[in-house]
C-alpha cells in the first residue's frame, strides 16, 4: 500500500494565504467601510427621526417655521451661497479638522433632514452646515443656501463626497439623470424633487446656486471628474408631488442602507469558508496520495492542465502511483478498453485518490 | 467773503448802468422811437467762491468773460423785470436824495450815479407791477424780448430782480438797466454772476464698504463707480479729479460709464466725494442734488476686495443698490460685501487604488497557490 507523507504547512503556504487574505481585505475595504458608514448613518437618521417624532405637532411646526423664516431672510438678503472663505472648518483640500472620530451624538444633533436617492441607493443624513469633518459622514447643507423646507424661492444646496474610500456617499451621483427623483424628509414632511438640470461648474462659480425667484429647488453637489475633483457637478431637482411609489422607493433605499452591513457580514462568512477550503487545498497539495489502479490495466495516463505523466505497471502487473493531492484527469487502459476517470481527494484523512468515471 | 462779493457785484451791476439816462437830456423823444423795442439777454454764471468770481474779472453789460474755467453757466435762475421809469425819474428829481452833498439829479459821473441807483434798485421797484419773468435755460440764458425803449415818453429804466436762485447759490442783488442801449437795435447782453453758497450748497456722497457678515469690519480696496439716475431713468457716472478725497469740494461731472472715475474704498472702507450743487453747462450735468425727484445716486461695484464677492444687489448693472440722495450731512450709505463663498472640496482619490491593489494581491496569491498545487 502507498505510504502517506503528510507535511505541515510551510512558510510559503502561509505567505500565499496572507497575500490572498490581504488582497481580499484591501479589495473589500471600501465596500465594507461604506456599509458600516451607511449602517451608522441610518442610526443617525433614526435618532434624528426619534427626536422629531417626540416633538409634538406644534413644536414641529415651529421648527419648520423657523427654517422658513431663515429661508425668507436669506432670499431677501440675496447673499452669496458657499462656505465663508474665512471659515476654518473647510479648506480647499477638504482636510480641515478631519482628525476627530465619528461621533454619533454630534452627528445626530447636526442632522436636519434625511436625503434618499433610490436610483443610486443613497440614504444619508443631511447636516445643517458644511465642514470637512461632517462631509466625511454624510451630506451637508451648503452654508448660505436655503433649508430644504420646500416652498417658493428656496434653493437648498446639499453637497456630498464622491470617491472617498471609506464611504460611497455621492460617488454614484452622476448616474442620476434628468427625470430621476430624490427625496428629502424634514421634520414630519417628505419632499420629492425631480432632476431637470445637470451642470458642471468651476468651484468658484456660485452663481448657479443662488435662489431663483419663485422656484422650489434643491441642488445636489459633488466633485467631478472622478478622482480629479477640479470641478463641481450640480444636479438640480424641481419640487414634484410625493407619491406612494416614491415612498416605497425611499423606504427601500433606507432599508438597503441598513442591510448593506449584514450583506457584507454574510460575505465575510462566505470568505471564511473559502479560506478554509483554500487551506484544506494546500494541506492536500502537500500530501502524497496513492492512486489505486484496477488490476489488469496496462497503462495509466495522469494529466492536470497541460502536464501529463504516464505510468506503466511493474513486472507483477501492479501500479505504484503516488501523487500530491489534487484533481487529475486519469485515463486507464485495460485489455477491455480505455476508461476515463476523475481522481480527487474526497476527505482530508483519506489515504488514496477517489476515482470517478467520466462520461 | 460774502460781503466783499456783494460789494463787487454792485460794481458789476453798476457797469450795467452805463447807459443810464441822465436827468438833463431825458426829455427829447422822437415820435418814431415811441414804440421801439430792444431785447435783453441775461447769461447767468456761477462761481464756486467769491475769490474766483472776482478773479474772473469784470463781467457786466456786453462783457462775456467766460475764460474762467470755474464759471458754470447756471440754469434755473429766474429774473423778473420791472419797468421803473417813473420811479426812477421821481427818485432822480427828488432833491432830498443826495450822495454826499450832491443831489442825485446833479451827478454827472455815470459810475457814481449807477452805484447810487443800484443801491436803491429794489426800492425803485416797490409797488411796480412786474412785466414778466424769464428763467435761464441750460446755457444760462434768459431772454426778455421786445422791452420798450421808452416809457411814458422817457427812456425806459428797468430793474431786473433775481426771483429764483439756482440751488446752492446766493441770490444776486437787483440791477438796473436803461434802454435804449448801444445802437438801439442789437440785443442787450448782461452777464450777472452768482456765487456758490458754501454753507448751503456743499453736498457729499459718502459710502462705506463693510463685510456683510461682520459689519464692523471695513473693507479696503473695493472699486466702485457712482451712478446718477435722472428722473427720466437715464444713468450717468461720476467723474471727479481726485477720487481719494472725500471732503474737499470738487465739481463732479456726470459722464458716460467709460469715462467714469473709479472710486476705491480707503482703509476705513469709505469712498465718495463732496461737490457743488447741481448745475448744467450746456448738455453737461455737474454737481449733486438733494432733491430725490431730480436724481438719485447709486454705486456700482466694479471689483470686490480679495476674498469677497461683490455686493449681490449691485452686481447687476441694472439692479443697483438702494439709492441715496445726496445730503449735506454726508450720511454714509453702507455697502456690504459677502465673503467669497467657497464650495467645499467633495472628492477623494476614489477606490480604484484599493480595488487595484486588492485585486493584484489576490491574483498574486492565486497564482502562487496554483503553482504550489500544480507540481506533480
Amino acid at each position: 500500500m502507498a505510504k502517506k507523507q503528510k507535511k505541515p504547512l510551510g512558510i510559503i503556504d502561509l505567505v500565499i494565504m496572507l497575500l490572498i487574505i490581504a488582497g481580499l481585505g484591501v479589495l473589500a475595504y471600501p465596500f465594507v467601510s461604506d456599509a458600516y458608514v451607511s449602517y451608522k448613518n441610518q442610526q443617525v437618521i433614526d435618532s434624528y427621526q426619534v427626536r422629531e417624532t417626540k416633538k409634538n405637532q406644534t413644536a414641529l411646526k415651529k421648527e419648520y417655521q423657523s427654517y422658513q423664516a431663515k429661508n425668507k431672510a436669506l432670499a431677501a438678503a440675496d447673499t452669496a451661497p458657499g462656505v465663508n472663505s474665512f471659515n476654518a472648518a473647510v479648506n480647499a483640500q477638504g482636510t480641515a479638522k478631519t482628525d476627530a472620530k465619528r461621533d454619533q451624538k454630534k452627528l445626530a444633533g447636526d442632522t436636519v433632514a434625511q436625503l434618499t436617492i433610490p436610483k443610486i441607493g443613497v440614504s444619508l443624513p443631511v447636516f445643517d452646515h458644511t465642514s470637512d469633518w461632517l462631509l466625511q459622514f454624510g451630506a451637508c447643507l451648503l452654508d448660505g443656501t436655503s433649508y430644504p423646507t420646500g416652498g417658493k424661492s428656496t434653493h437648498a444646496v446639499i453637497s456630498g463626497h464622491r470617491g472617498v474610500p471609506n464611504a460611497e456617499l455621492f460617488t454614484r451621483l452622476p448616474e442620476l439623470k434628468t427625470g430621476n427623483k430624490f427625496f428629502i424628509k424634514i421634520g414630519n414632511k417628505t419632499l420629492a424633487y425631480q432632476v431637470f438640470r445637470r451642470e458642471v461648474i468651476e468651484p468658484s462659480d456660485v452663481s448657479k446656486l443662488t435662489i431663483e425667484p419663485g422656484q422650489d429647488l434643491v441642488t445636489l453637489m459633488t466633485c467631478t471628474p472622478y478622482m480629479i475633483n477640479s470641478q463641481r457637478l450640480l444636479i438640480t431637482g424641481r419640487r414634484v408631488p410625493y407619491t406612494k411609489a416614491d415612498a416605497q422607493a425611499s423606504e427601500r433605499a433606507t432599508l438597503w442602507n441598513k442591510l448593506k452591513l449584514y450583506v457584507w457580514a454574510l460575505a465575510i462568512l462566505v470568505l471564511l469558508v473559502l479560506m478554509a477550503w483554500l487551506i484544506r487545498g494546500l494541506i492536500i497539495g502537500r500530501t502524497r496520495y496513492a492512486l489505486i489502479v484496477p488490476t489488469g490495466a496496462t497503462q495509466v495516463v495522469v494529466s492536470r492542465g497541460r502536464r501529463t505523466r504516464t505510468f506503466t505497471p511493474d513486472e507483477t502487473g501492479v501500479f505504484h502511483v503516488e501523487l500530491p493531492g489534487n484533481r487529475y484527469k486519469v485515463v486507464i487502459t485495460a485489455p477491455a478498453g480505455t476508461t476515463r476517470y476523475k481522481a480527487f481527494i474526497k476527505r482530508l484523512r483519506d489515504k488514496q485518490f477517489t476515482l470517478k468515471a467520466r462520461a | 467773503m460774502t460781503k466783499s462779493f456783494l460789494k463787487k457785484a454792485l460794481v458789476f451791476a453798476g457797469a450795467a448802468l452805463l447807459a443810464l439816462p441822465l436827468a438833463l437830456n431825458a426829455n427829447v423823444v422822437n415820435a418814431a422811437d415811441e414804440n421801439a423795442t430792444q431785447d435783453v439777454i441775461i447769461t447767468k454764471y456761477g462761481f464756486k467762491s467769491a475769490e474766483e468770481e472776482q478773479a474772473s474779472g469784470e463781467v457786466g453789460l456786453d462783457k462775456d468773460n467766460t475764460t474762467h474755467s470755474d464759471a458754470a453757466k447756471l440754469a434755473g435762475a429766474e429774473f423778473t423785470v420791472y419797468d421803473v421809469t417813473d420811479a426812477y425819474w421821481k427818485y432822480v428829481n427828488d432833491p432830498a436824495n443826495k450822495i454826499g452833498s450832491l443831489e442825485i439829479g446833479d451827478i454827472k459821473d455815470q459810475t457814481v450815479l449807477s452805484e447810487a441807483i443800484n443801491q436803491v434798485a429794489s426800492q425803485l421797484r416797490d409797488g411796480v407791477t412786474a412785466q414778466g419773468a424769464q428763467t435761464t435755460d441750460e446755457n444760462g440764458q434768459a431772454t426778455f424780448t421786445a422791452l420798450k425803449q421808452y416809457s411814458s415818453g422817457k427812456p425806459a429804466v428797468y430793474v431786473f430782480s433775481e426771483t429764483k436762485t439756482p440751488e446752492g447759490f446766493t441770490a444776486d442783488k437787483d440791477f438796473v438797466v436803461s434802454l435804449p442801449y448801444g445802437n438801439g437795435t442789437d440785443a442787450v447782453k448782461i452777464f450777472p454772476k452768482n456765487i456758490f453758497d458754501e454753507e448751503k450748497g456743499k453736498l457729499s456722497l459718502k459710502f462705506k464698504k463693510v463685510d456683510a457678515t461682520a459689519t464692523s469690519t471695513a473693507l479696503e480696496g473695493a472699486i466702485f463707480k457712482i451712478v446718477r439716475t435722472a428722473a427720466d431713468g437715464s444713468k450717468l457716472y461720476a467723474k471727479v479729479d481726485n477720487a481719494a478725497d472725500l471732503t474737499t469740494l470738487q465739481n463732479v461731472q456726470w459722464v458716460q460709464e467709460a469715462d467714469a472715475t473709479e472710486f476705491t474704498s480707503n482703509n476705513e472702507g469709505l469712498f465718495g466725494f463732496t461737490s457743488y450743487t447741481e448745475s448744467k453747462q450746456g448738455n453737461d450735468t455737474f454737481g449733486l442734488t438733494a432733491d430725490a425727484t431730480k436724481a438719485t445716486y447709486a454705486v456700482k461695484e466694479v471689483k470686490a476686495p480679495a476674498g469677497y464677492l461683490k455686493d449681490a444687489k449691485i452686481k447687476d448693472a441694472d439692479a443697483e443698490k438702494a439709492t441715496e440722495s445726496a445730503t449735506n450731512d454726508a450720511k454714509e450709505t453702507t455697502i456690504t460685501d459677502t465673503p467669497e463663498g467657497i464650495l467645499p472640496h467633495t472628492g477623494g482619490a476614489g477606490i480604484v487604488l484599493f480595488v487595484a491593489l486588492g485585486a493584484a494581491l489576490i491574483v498574486l496569491g492565486g497564482v502562487a497557490y496554483n503553482k504550489r498545487r500544480a507540481s506533480f
